[in-house]
């Protein structure tokens, strides 16, 4: 269920305005990118590429203080940390000439081999049952480090991928924010600055949150729809 | 833009796989640390405003009081058709 810090009039307003301003960020969202739909993303890809170019952290700030780019820029959203992120379509990404943003939940990596299954399905991360038999599904954070490290932009998707709310208690809020951010800094050697709730919660829905977010270092909230740079 | 095509097109794209296939989306920048002044509205706005206001009209006239997840689904649709030249997901019927 998708929730909005204001009224739905409130919401049309902002987000015309903001379509209207002609900075608006363009996205393709994926979750798993299993290899039988390997074709499919390439041609996707491939004609994005024609038209688009691709957009990092430094990009984005700009956009943020209303540079309207000269060609269309696109953000390809990688969400949930699934090996097949890194095994299928990340090399086509950047053989497009784009960068990936991966929105991960920090613990999924960490999980051993033979629970990443049973986790995926109790936190909700839909993934091709036939795809790896019997082996990982998750990536690993090797691999995590290694798309960080050729330019590719991490975000936390909360470490367990589980929806906070008003009522979530302190300590899971804690968890899921502040500890997740120190899970990612530490293993990639850089702070992760975006967060984006599960189920794409926007700032001021939950003032707790909001307030743990600003006091853990991020940056931004990637929501529904928009893109909140924090005060 | 009518509006049974409108709705024609939200059911279409709710019944894709969407943990296995890309979903195209926009999103707004929103600058809440106020370290610049709210830029001024262009005047005609753009193509991509234009179709969502539109859009947002016609559903409200249709069904009345509209929802969050009628926003999402109405920025899908206008993603799905303004990304590229052809509707997004037509690409997955090209042979590879």
């Amino acid at each position: 269920m998708i929730r909005l810090s204001g009224t739905i009039a409130e919401a049309v307003r902002d987000l015309s305005d903001g379509l209207a301003w002609g900075n608006a960020i363009r996205l393709v969202n994926y979750h798993s990118t299993p290899g039988f739909r390997a074709a499919e993303y390439e041609a996707q890809l491939a004609a994005l590429a024609e038209t688009h170019d691709g957009l990092d952290m430094a990009g984005m700030e700009r956009l943020m203080q209303g540079e309207v780019p000269r060609r269309p820029v696109v953000v390809p959203v990688l969400f949930e940390g699934f090996r097949d992120n890194y095994d299928v379509i990340l090399p086509m990404i950047e053989r497009h000439g784009f960068t990936a943003w991966f929105f991960v939940p920090p613990a999924f990596l960490g999980i051993p081999v033979d629970m990443q299954r049973a986790f995926a399905d109790r936190q909700t991360l839909t993934y091709p049952h036939d795809e790896y038999p019997g082996e990982r599904i998750a990536m690993t954070w090797e691999e995590l480090r290694d798309a960080h490290a050729r330019g590719h932009v991490v975000a936390c998707h909360s470490r367990t991928h589980t929806e906070l709310t008003p009522e979530t208690p302190e300590a899971i809020l804690r968890d899921e924010i502040v500890l997740a951010k120190q899970e990612f800094d530490a293993a990639l050697g850089a702070p992760v600055e975006i967060f984006c709730f599960l189920r794409g919660a926007e700032y001021g829905l939950n003032p707790r949150a909001d307030a743990m977010l600003s006091e853990a270092g991020y940056r931004y909230i990637w929501s529904n729809f928009r893109v909140q740079k924090l005060p | 833009m009518d509006i049974d095509w409108l709705e024609a097109e939200i059911e279409r794209l709710s019944k894709l796989p969407n943990a296995e296939v890309g979903v195209p989306m926009f999103l707004v920048p929103e600058d809440l640390s106020m370290s610049r002044p709210p830029a001024d509205v262009p005047e005609g706005g753009t193509e991509i405003s234009r179709a969502f206001d539109e859009a947002i009209a016609l559903l409200q006239a249709r069904r009345g009081t509209l929802t969050p997840r009628d926003i999402a689904a109405v920025i899908e649709v206008l993603a799905e058709h303004h990304l590229l030249g052809r509707p997004f997901s037509s690409i997955a019927a090209e042979p590879a």
